[in-house]
C-alpha cells in the first residue's frame, strides 16, 4: 500500500511538471493543435515570409488540405485555379475529377477528364484506371470494358476488372466460364468476384409469367411464390372483400345496384392489381439477386481500385 | 498572493451582436407541401385528372388523416409519380399494387428511409 | 561563365519582382475577407478567413480565428463557430475579452439546441465579467431556461438583466410571462375537444380551414354510415365504414394536438422576441 502511494506521488509529480510545461508555454498547445488543421511550415515568424498565399504552391497545398478534410466543392474551385496557373499540372487535373467523383457528379468529372486527356492509349496506368472507373460510375459497361483491352495495365489487373466489368454486365455464364479458365491468378479481389459469380449462378431466380398466372388463378398466390407472404394476404383480402361486398349488392338490388357497381370496380382494380404486382414482385426478387451481386463488385470499384 | 486580471472592454475582431442572432433561436421553419405541381406538369387530359384527383385527397382528406402509410413517398405520390413516368394504365396498375402492398406486413424486403422513418420505395 | 551561375539567383529575384504586383498575402486576405463581413456577405467571409487562417503565421493566428469563427456564426454554421470560438477562449490571456469568446460560444451552442450543454457550460464557467456581460450572460441563461420549458428559472434569470429600481419593465417583463403568452393553446386541451367533437380542437388552435375540413369529413362519413344502416343493416354498415371513420376521427384529434402545439410554439418564440426587445430596448 505505502509502496503503491509513493510511486503514485512519483508519477502525479511527472504529471505537475508537464503540466506547467504545458501551460508556461502555451503556445506549445496552439501548434501541436493546429498542425492537424493548418499549414504546418507556416509555423515561422511573420516577417521572414511574406508570402503570396494565393500562388500556385500554396493554392495547391490549401486545395489538399480542402480535399482531404472533405470540403469538396470548395476544393473542386481551388484544384481548378491551380490548373489555371499551371496548364502543365497532371496530377492535380487526376484531383480535379477525383474531388468530382467524390461530388458524385459524374458527367462534370468526364467532361473534364475527356478534356483533359483526349488520347486514351498515351495516358499512364492510374490515368488510364481513373478512365475506366469513370465508365463504370456513369454504368457504360461495354465502353469501359474496349478501353481496358486496349489499355496498359498488367495481366492480373486486366483479368480482375474484366471479371469485375462482365459481372457489372450481368452476363453470367461468361463470367463464370472467364473465371474457371483464369483460376491460377493471384489476386483475392479476383477471386472475391469469381465468388460473387459462382453464388449468382447458384441462385434460384423466379418466372415472372408464372407469377402472374398464379395470381390470375387466385389472387394473391403469385406473391406466395415469390415469398411475399404477407403482400400475398392483403391481396387476397382487398380483392376478396370487395367482390364479395359488390355480390351482396347485386343480389340485392339486381344490376342497378349502385354499391354493387363500386365495389365491383374496386374489386376488378385490386384484381387487376395484384397480376400486375405480382409479375412485378417476381422482376423484382431477380433484380434483388443480380443487385446483390453487382453492389460487392461495385464498392470495390469504388474503394480498391 | 496577488491575483491581476486583464480587462479589456471590447474583444478583438469585427463586433458580432450575437444577441441578436440569439433572439431568433425559436423561431419556426415551415415548409409547405405543394400538391399542385402533378397538375402542372401533367401531359394529357387523363393524367391531369388523377393530378386533381391527387390534389383534392392531398388537400381535403390526407390532411386529416393519421400518418398511416409505411412508405416514403406515400401510395398516392407514388401513383402519381407512376402515372407521370410510365402512363396512365400502368400507373394506375402500379399505384393499386402498391396500396395492396402497403400493410403492417411489408418488412424484410424495402430498404429503410431513416429521414422519415418509412421503407424506402420509389417509383423505378 | 559568371552570368550563368548567377542565372538561377536573377531568375527568383526577378520573378520574385513579376509577381509582387499580384502577390495576396495574409494580411490583405484578411483584409478581403473583412469588407466582406462589413457588407454582410459572411459565406464569403469564411472562406477568405479560412484560407488565411491555414497559411497564417503564429502571431497572426489568433486574431484571424476569432474573425473566422464569427464569420461562421453570422453564416449560420454555427457548429463550426462553436468549435473555433471554443478555440479562442482556451487561448485567449486576457479575462473579459477571454468571457466574451466564451458568451460567443454558448450563444452557438443555444442557436444549435444544445441547451443542456450549454446549461453545463455557463454554470461552470468562472471568469471575469463586465457589467454589460453580466447582462448577457442572464440573458443567455434565461434563454436556456426558456428553450428548457422551465419558465420560472427563465423569469427568474430575465429579471436579473433589468435594473432593480426600473419598476415600469418588470412589469412589463411579468406581463410577458403570463399563461396565454407561454401556455397557451393548449395541446391537451384541444386533443380531448376534436376527441369529442371533431374539428373543435382545430378551431380551438385558431385554424379555422382544418377544423371545418375534419368536421365536414366526419360528419359525411357518419351520414353514410347512419345511411347504409337504414339500407343493409348496423352490422354491413360497420364492416364498411366504421374502419374509415375511426380513422379520420383519430387522425382529427392527433392533429389538432399537433397543431396546438405548433401554435404555441409560434406564441413562445413571438414572445420570447419581446423579451429580448424589451431587455435591451434603451
Amino acid at each position: 500500500m505505502i509502496r503503491f502511494s509513493k510511486l503514485s506521488v512519483f508519477f502525479t509529480g511527472f504529471f505537475g511538471l508537464w503540466l506547467q510545461a504545458q501551460q508556461t508555454s502555451g503556445d506549445s498547445l496552439t501548434s501541436k493543435h493546429d498542425s492537424i488543421i493548418r499549414n504546418p511550415s507556416s509555423n515561422k515568424p511573420a516577417e521572414k515570409k511574406a508570402q503570396d498565399i494565393f500562388n500556385l504552391q500554396n493554392s495547391k497545398k490549401f486545395a489538399q488540405y480542402l480535399f482531404k478534410t472533405g470540403q469538396y466543392s470548395y476544393a473542386a474551385e481551388e484544384f481548378q485555379r491551380v490548373i489555371f496557373l499551371n496548364p502543365q499540372d497532371n496530377d492535380t487535373k487526376y484531383q480535379l475529377v477525383e474531388t468530382y467523383i467524390q461530388l458524385h457528379n459524374i458527367p462534370k468529372a468526364e467532361s473534364y477528364f475527356n478534356q483533359f486527356f483526349p488520347l486514351f492509349d498515351t495516358l499512364p496506368v492510374k490515368f488510364q484506371k481513373q478512365s475506366v472507373r469513370l465508365d463504370v460510375y456513369s454504368e457504360n459497361y461495354e465502353k469501359a470494358i474496349k478501353k481496358l483491352t486496349r489499355s496498359k495495365l498488367d495481366s492480373i489487373d486486366k483479368q480482375t476488372w474484366y471479371l469485375g466489368l462482365s459481372i457489372l454486365e450481368k452476363r453470367w455464364k461468361e463470367a463464370g466460364e472467364y473465371y474457371q479458365a483464369h483460376v491460377s491468378n493471384p489476386d483475392p479481389v479476383y477471386h472475391q468476384f469469381g465468388n460473387v459469380v459462382l453464388r449468382r449462378l447458384g441462385a434460384k431466380t423466379k418466372s415472372p409469367f408464372l407469377a402472374g398466372t398464379l395470381s390470375a388463378v387466385v389472387p394473391g398466390l403469385g406473391k406466395v411464390y415469390t415469398e411475399n407472404y404477407g403482400d400475398a394476404l392483403m391481396a387476397f383480402l382487398f380483392t376478396g372483400i370487395n367482390i364479395w361486398q359488390a355480390y351482396r349488392g347485386f343480389s340485392k338490388d339486381g344490376i342497378k345496384s349502385v354499391h354493387g357497381w363500386i365495389f365491383a370496380s374496386l374489386g376488378a382494380a385490386f384484381y387487376l392489381g395484384n397480376i400486375f404486382g405480382s409479375v412485378k414482385a417476381a422482376k423484382r426478387h431477380n433484380q434483388k439477386i443480380d443487385d446483390d451481386a453487382t453492389q460487392e463488385v461495385k464498392a470495390v470499384f469504388d474503394y480498391r481500385f | 498572493m496577488n491575483i491581476t486580471f486583464k480587462i479589456q472592454a471590447q474583444a478583438p475582431g469585427n463586433n458580432v451582436d450575437y444577441i441578436g442572432q440569439v433572439e431568433h433561436v425559436f423561431d419556426l421553419h415551415l415548409h409547405q407541401d405543394n400538391w399542385t405541381a402533378p397538375m402542372r406538369s401533367a401531359r394529357n387530359e387523363a393524367e391531369f385528372f388523377f393530378a386533381v384527383l391527387y390534389w383534392t385527397y392531398k388537400t381535403f382528406i390526407s390532411s386529416q388523416d393519421i400518418d398511416s402509410c409505411v412508405f416514403y413517398p406515400s401510395c398516392s405520390t407514388y401513383m402519381i409519380e407512376s402515372i407521370h413516368k410510365h402512363g396512365v394504365l400502368y400507373g394506375f396498375l402500379d399505384g393499386i399494387d402498391r396500396l395492396s402492398r402497403c400493410s403492417p406486413f411489408a418488412n424484410n424486403h424495402y430498404p429503410i428511409d431513416f429521414k422519415h422513418k418509412k421503407y424506402y420505395d420509389p417509383v423505378q | 561563365m559568371q552570368l550563368r551561375k548567377l542565372k538561377p539567383f536573377l531568375i527568383t529575384v526577378f520573378s520574385g519582382l513579376f509577381f509582387a504586383g499580384y502577390a495576396q498575402t495574409v494580411n490583405q486576405t484578411v483584409a478581403i475577407a473583412d469588407q466582406f463581413m462589413s457588407s454582410g456577405q459572411f459565406a464569403a467571409a469564411a472562406k477568405y478567413y479560412q484560407r488565411a487562417y491555414f497559411f497564417a503565421s503564429k502571431e497572426q493566428v489568433p486574431t484571424i480565428r476569432g474573425k473566422m469563427a464569427d464569420a461562421f456564426f453570422m453564416s449560420g454554421q454555427y457548429a463550426l463557430a462553436e468549435k473555433y470560438y471554443r478555440e479562442a477562449e482556451t487561448f485567449e490571456k486576457t479575462d473579459t475579452v477571454k468571457t466574451e469568446w466564451f458568451l460567443k460560444k454558448i450563444s452557438s451552442l443555444i442557436l444549435q439546441k444544445k441547451f443542456k450543454f450549454a446549461l453545463l457550460s455557463i454554470l461552470n464557467y468562472r471568469g471575469i465579467f463586465t457589467e454589460r456581460q453580466t447582462k448577457n450572460r442572464s440573458f443567455l441563461l434565461g434563454t436556456i431556461y426558456f428553450g428548457q420549458e422551465k419558465f420560472d428559472k427563465a423569469r427568474e434569470w430575465f429579471a436579473r438583466t433589468i435594473p432593480e429600481n426600473d419598476s415600469v419593465k418588470r412589469k412589463q417583463l411579468d406581463e410577458l410571462f403570463k399563461r396565454k403568452n407561454l401556455m397557451r393553446p393548449n395541446p391537451e386541451l384541444a386533443y380531448w375537444m376534436s376527441l369529442f367533437f371533431p374539428g373543435s380542437g382545430q378551431i380551438y388552435a385558431g385554424d379555422w380551414k382544418n377544423g371545418f375540413n375534419s368536421f365536414a369529413l366526419n360528419g359525411l362519413l357518419v351520414y353514410i354510415f347512419l345511411v347504409d344502416m337504414q339500407n343493409y343493416s348496423f352490422w354491413d354498415s360497420f364492416i364498411a365504414i366504421y374502419p374509415w371513420l375511426q380513422r379520420y376521427w383519430m387522425g382529427g384529434y392527433k392533429r389538432a394536438q399537433n397543431i396546438a402545439r405548433r401554435k404555441r410554439a409560434e406564441n413562445r418564440a413571438r414572445t420570447f422576441r419581446r423579451i429580448k426587445q424589451l431587455i435591451y430596448s434603451p
